[in-house]
């Protein structure tokens, strides 16, 4: 008896969370190509920032876009972007957000000098506010990944 | 960043990136690293190694922000005659100070070939110290890209509960350049059961590296992921992708099959006394895996465990093996004397006793003062 009450009940959880599943409905955030890479991350009041490696409107210029939804993902807006001349690619994007300071972060790998990896910050209203180099040399770079510490958000880390 | 060697270097910023500190060497030989922030300084980072003829999947993790000295060099996650890739890490910290659990996922391929792919994963409970077995959590011989992220739900504060994953299948097989993007969770009560595993879209896209088109996040406590495609139902067999989609839904319900179905049955108590001289017990608790329907290991029964209890020493040597043997369900109490495997008293220091019942692992910290 017992058994056969933990397998309808089983079967209700089930059933409702097939249905939870199928109810599942897809945002877009952008149109136009992905060349490069995306990343995503969200920031400690539930706001969610998107970016793609791109063409700049349509020309073959690398840029790097950035979109914002407030929402929880249901609506987006673009909020920032970089670009740059046609004989440098960008690929692996890894956006950040620091817990303090307002901050977002954009690192991508850019095809000159071997290789470079380069930071963009914004704030989280998409306001620019610097360039930086991380790594630029004669070492050849292919690959990196990043990440930030959500407590303080006063250590940015790549390897 | 890798070079021609390859090998990795961290390299950080402590002013929101104005400046950047010179660049450390921290592994020779390693390639595709991936790199999770903890908490209170820990770092996790994994990448490829090669070894043996094929790649495996090395750790290393750093107590201090990344700063030069910093790392320790752990064991190794796999050592197996498959190529072993692109390594993701997610650390999940139950309570804010607590030894967090951490979990890795790669691909996982004969060496030189795309099929069967299959996307292993382990788990350690204590910060990478010790590593499970090797698991797969998803297999394919139809689609030759496999591609995961693992993140971490972070803004709800502590403790945390879940690692996600999220991954992605595909390949390139005209006319079918259809993707699958699933999605699944996980929790230390039960490090092998991920819960929620379903296709969360099937779409058309395609991509040389599937790992740059499939990222997971969180969107206000939901649970979410977002990947570039083609305008469904658009033309599959175009060069670009077209858009970024992006899906997010609630995780409620299953709360309440976690809580009422999955049983942490596996325990490794403290031992008493600690510290001890010479003698002190070990309690630990062997369970029952179970699994649902749709999860992944539908053979999962009510059977007897293989287990055994092992003390190490600092150095992480073997010193004596307490328990080797198949063992049904139920609490176990074993006594240790101090003695190594040849009958000789150990000198006093530190020791870890490590439980490992099929999927379960634990270890934990005694002192021995004499």
């Amino acid at each position: 008896m017992f058994l056969a009450k933990d397998k309808a009940v089983r079967l209700l959880l089930l059933i409702l969370f097939s249905l939870l599943v199928s109810t599942a409905t897809f945002a877009q955030i952008c149109t136009g190509p992905v060349s490069g890479g995306i990343s995503v991350d969200y920031d400690t009041s539930g706001n969610v920032y998107a970016v793609r490696c791109s063409t700049w409107q349509g020309a073959n210029n690398a840029c790097v876009l950035v979109y914002k939804s407030t929402d929880g993902g249901a609506n987006w807006s673009y909020l920032a972007d970089f670009h740059v001349g046609p004989t440098v690619t960008f690929s692996h994007p890894v956006v950040l957000t620091g817990s303090t300071g307002d901050k977002l972060y954009l690192f991508l790998l850019r095809s000159d000098q071997n290789g470079m990896i380069q930071m963009l910050r914004f704030s989280q209203s998409g306001t620019p506010e610097g360039i930086y180099y991380v790594k630029a040399g004669t070492d050849t770079i292919t690959y990196f990944s990043a990440c930030v510490d959500y407590e303080n958000g006063d250590h940015l880390m790549v390897v | 960043m890798e070079d021609d060697t390859p090998d990795l270097y961290t390299i950080t910023s402590t002013d929101y990136g104005e400046t950047w500190d010179n660049e450390v060497l921290v592994y020779a030989f390693g390639s595709h690293p991936d790199i999770a922030y903890g908490r209170n300084g820990y770092v996790y980072l994994v990448f490829e190694w090669p070894g043996g003829g094929d790649y495996d999947i090395g750790f290393i993790r750093s107590t201090d922000y990344c700063s030069p000295g910093s790392w320790v060099d752990l064991e190794a996650l796999t050592d197996d005659s498959y190529d072993d890739t692109y390594p993701k890490v997610a650390a999940l910290h139950t309570l804010p100070d607590s030894i967090p659990y951490v979990w890795v996922a790669y691909n996982d391929a004969p060496v030189g070939e795309y099929t069967p792919m299959n996307l292993g994963y382990a788990y350690s409970c204590n910060g990478g110290e010790f590593w499970s077995k090797n698991h797969i959590l998803d297999s394919s011989t139809a689609w030759n890209e496999m591609a995961c992220d693992l993140w971490t739900e972070r803004n709800s504060g502590y403790p945390s509960s879940y690692v996600n994953v999220c991954y992605f299948m595909g390949g390139h097989f005209p006319p079918f350049y259809h993707a699958h993007i699933f999605y699944g969770r996980v929790s230390s009560t039960n490090p092998t059961y991920w819960g929620w595993l379903h296709e969360k879209a099937t779409w058309p896209t395609q991509s040389e590296d599937g790992r740059e088109i499939c990222q997971g996040t969180y969107a206000q406590g939901n649970c979410a992921i977002m990947w570039a495609g083609k305008d469904p139902p658009g033309d599959p067999f175009g060069d670009d992708f077209q858009n970024l989609y992006f899906t997010t839904w609630s995780t409620d319900v299953e709360e309440e099959i976690t809580e009422g179905e999955v049983r942490a049955e596996f325990s490794l108590s403290a031992n008493y006394p600690n510290p001890f001289n010479p003698t002190t017990v070990i309690h630990y608790t062997v369970g029952s895996p179970q699994s649902f329907d749709f999860a992944q290991d539908k053979s999962a029964v009510r059977r007897p465990v293989y287990t055994t209890l092992k003390i190490h020493n600092v150095l992480g040597q073997l010193v004596r093996t307490l328990v080797n043997e198949p063992q049904e369900a139920g609490t176990y109490e074993v006594k240790w004397d101090g003695r190594d495997e040849n009958a000789n008293e150990v000198s006093s220091g530190i020791y870890f006793y490590r439980l490992e019942a099929g999927d379960f692992v634990e270890a934990r910290k005694m002192l021995l003062l004499k």
